[in-house]
């Protein structure tokens, strides 16, 4: 979620017509909002205040490309107001172009580094752009692949489980905003993809003993992990376990007892996990991996198929999205 | 999920790591021109890898404001080097301070990741455990003066190395980045998908243009196979230096069918360098970088038993000539040891005098091979009725007695 100042420049003591302005902003009247800031500014062009207002106006109008021009007209002739800069930088990230919203941010930042929604923003355009970086760094660009990152820096723009953007900041009373958030409209739709695990319905709700037989494969497979038991970790996992993305079963399991075994802590949890039934031998878990070792941690969305045609519950596919 | 083996991880996910030992190390190692004074070629400026490394060296030291600002660098200068991206999105991601962004190097699984990480554990390593800049080559025992340049690579390692010859004297001038085949090395036969193990030459230049964009900046073909190659039965065509299509900045450190490919701008510069029909390539299993010095004996025991060789040849010593040849020596034409005897025997008996004479020796101890030595030298022939000047190559090896041999050899034209 990227904020737009939209107060009072704080420096500034602004003239009665743009307070008027501003009353009519925030009472939704954008159109009669732009006439007045437009009648004032006629005859006093240079005022920051009505300028900057106009520029809120217009994004409010949907107006970018003349809002972008406001805001880009005050950075030139009040460079040491942060404000301008903010709101320059977010029509920019907008309209995808991170670059130059990180240019202005950092402008921002660089006559006041204390400037808190420049910082929130500054992270928000800086997830944007390790997104884009992921995505040419995999050169996702067609395909199904290529919406992966894209989809996590939508996420992180908008509405992400994250708690990036302070909480208060959308319910400001609106008579005075201190800011106020852009949503990013675009492709908002498919976010759920990408963001934190939606519970998922069951397809038919396994029996009640195999829940917690398969809770139980479960954990033990994580704790296997989490003690680096190499042998107890693979026992959880099927003779014709499939490994994703090809190669052979052996070679996969060469590479996991290497790696299981290699850091010095590991801690791997499964949490939230949701149980789903496949047919009368299967099931399909899908969790959070929450893995930490002394070198990495992260968490990833992990699902896992289990077969228990061998008399216990058995790993047969797993999958990381 | 996660595969906390990687160092790239280490670096990538976490700020501030406790490797002090591992910073100092590429600390030292980046930045050194590996260039002797006494070349004239034009100085490299800063090299992509220089900076991907200089940004690897700040995250290190728990610098990522300095790694982003040179990744940001990077990858506006060369937005198609992938890993520069990856790197980049990782930091960016870090400073961020956004929960929950799922970087792409969680997903191990993944093939192209998975390329990614290989190719940054080859070039870091590479700055780590690089060569000296006065250790050379011990493939390479003797040199000769025409050649200005001698290519060597490292292929499980993902380098190719320039060595300029200066009076006889190698100095490291250039070295590369460079991928190889999807299946590694060591090829035997066409469609295995290696990289053949050997001596080779460089035997002309394809410019870009001409050639698909696939091959990027262009291709250098080599002779593969060789004489070696031929007597082993190898097989397979077309193993080529070239270069990358413009879509990447580099290949996969595993991904050609057999060719050795290098990023254009690194195959650019080889073109001062490279002289096609000439220049020796030689694609090495494991390359020891050792002190100039440390090939002088063997340099000096080669050189010593190639002019008796000659010596024996040119006084009509037949016998003692014959003797230079191993039990498995055979032509290249199909004479096994006894017929190559009575073939010289007859030859040798109807001259009264000849003259031989050698020039331009080179000598490589034969990568992949246990006490093997390629001779090259251009042989001037003359007797009272016949003259020829040919360039040939020819195999020695070390028997069990300690003596060398002549297991093959073969004569192309000058």
């Amino acid at each position: 979620m990227l904020l737009l100042a939209g107060a009072a420049l704080p420096a500034l003591a602004a003239a009665p017509a743009v307070q008027e302005a501003q009353t009519l902003l925030n009472q939704g009247d954008y159109k009669g909002a732009l006439d007045r800031l437009d009648r004032y500014l006629a005859t006093s062009p240079q005022d920051a205040e009505a300028r900057f207002s106009r520029g809120l106006v217009l994004v409010k109008l949907s107006r970018t490309d003349e809002a972008i021009k406001v805001f880009a007209d005050l950075t030139r002739d009040y460079p040491q107001l942060p404000e301008p800069y903010n709101n320059l930088a977010v029509l920019y990230a907008q309209k995808g172009d991170y670059e130059k919203a990180r240019d202005a941010l950092e402008a921002a930042l660089a006559t006041h580094p204390a400037y808190a929604t420049a910082h929130e923003n500054l992270g928000d355009i800086y997830s944007a752009l390790a997104g884009a970086a992921y995505n040419r760094a995999l050169q996702l660009d067609q395909g199904n692949q290529a919406v992966r990152y894209k989809l996590s820096l939508i996420n992180q723009l908008g509405n992400g489980p994250g708690g990036y953007a302070p909480a208060g900041t959308t319910s400001l009373p609106a008579g005075t905003p201190k800011s106020e958030s852009i949503g990013s409209a675009p492709a908002a739709a498919p976010v759920a993809a990408a963001a934190a695990p939606a519970p998922v319905a069951p397809a038919a709700t396994p029996a009640d003993s195999d829940n917690a037989a398969v809770a139980e494969a479960l954990n033990g497979w994580a704790k296997a992990w989490s003690s680096k038991n190499v042998d107890g970790y693979l026992s959880y996992y099927a003779a014709d376990f499939q490994p994703e993305g090809g190669g052979s079963r052996a070679q996969w399991e060469a590479q996991r007892r290497e790696r299981v075994a290699k850091p010095s802590r590991i801690n791997v949890r499964a949490l939230s996990p949701q149980v789903s039934r496949i047919d009368a031998h299967r099931v399909r878990v899908s969790f959070i991996q929450d893995y930490t070792s002394d070198t990495i941690s992260d968490k990833v969305k992990k699902t896992v198929e289990l077969s228990n045609s061998s008399g216990s519950w058995k790993i047969v596919r797993e999958t990381i999205r | 999920m996660p595969s906390a083996e990687f160092s790239a991880e280490r670096i990538l996910l976490r700020r501030g790591c406790r490797c002090a030992a591992a910073v100092l190390a590429v600390g030292i190692c980046l930045g050194l021109p590996r260039f002797s004074a006494a070349t004239e070629l034009p100085a490299v400026g800063s090299k992509p890898e220089d900076q991907l490394l200089e940004a690897v060296d700040a995250l290190r030291g728990g610098d990522s404001a300095t790694a982003l600002h040179e990744l940001q660098a990077l990858v506006q200068r060369e937005p198609n080097f992938r890993l520069a991206q990856l790197l980049y999105g990782q930091v960016l991601a870090q400073r961020s301070g956004v929960a929950g962004l799922v970087s792409p190097l969680a997903d191990d699984q993944d093939p192209h990741v998975r390329e990614l990480l290989d190719e940054y554990r080859a070039r870091v390593s590479e700055a780590r455990n690089g060569p000296s800049a006065d250790s050379l080559p011990s493939s390479i025992l003797r040199l000769s003066p025409d050649h200005k340049y001698a290519i060597v690579a490292d292929l499980p390692r993902s380098r190719v190395y320039v060595l300029q010859n200066v009076d006889g004297k190698l100095h490291q001038v250039r070295d590369y980045y460079a991928s190889i085949a999807r299946n590694g090395y060591g090829k035997q036969n066409s469609g295995d998908l290696r990289t053949p193990v050997g001596i080779y030459r460089v035997t002309g230049f394809t410019p870009g243009v001409k050639l698909p964009p696939f091959y990027g900046a262009g291709a250098y073909p080599l002779n593969y196979p060789n004489a070696w190659d031929r007597v082993h039965g190898r097989t397979g065509s077309g193993i080529w230096l070239h270069g990358v299509p413009t879509t990447t900045y580099v290949r996969p450190p595993r991904a050609s069918e057999g060719c050795v490919v290098l990023a254009n701008a690194d195959l650019a510069d080889l073109k001062s360098l490279i002289v096609p029909g000439m220049t020796p390539v030689v694609l090495s299993d494991k390359v020891d970088w050792l002190p100039p010095e440390a090939v002088d004996q063997q340099r000096e025991e080669l050189s010593k038993r190639i002019e008796n060789w000659r010596s024996k040849w040119s006084a009509l010593n037949t016998e003692a000539y014959l003797s230079f040849y191993g039990d498995d020596f055979h032509t290249d034409d199909g004479m096994n040891k006894g017929q190559f005897e009575i073939y010289k025997r007859r030859v040798n008996q109807g001259k009264r005098h000849i003259e031989v004479k050698l020039r331009d020796l080179d000598l490589f101890s034969y990568p992949g091979e246990q006490n093997l030595v390629l001779a090259e030298f251009t042989q001037e022939y003359r007797s009272d009725n016949y003259t020829t000047s040919t360039r040939k190559e020819q195999y020695w090896r070390r028997e069990a007695d300690g003596s060398w041999k002549i297991v093959r050899e073969e004569n192309r034209a000058l």
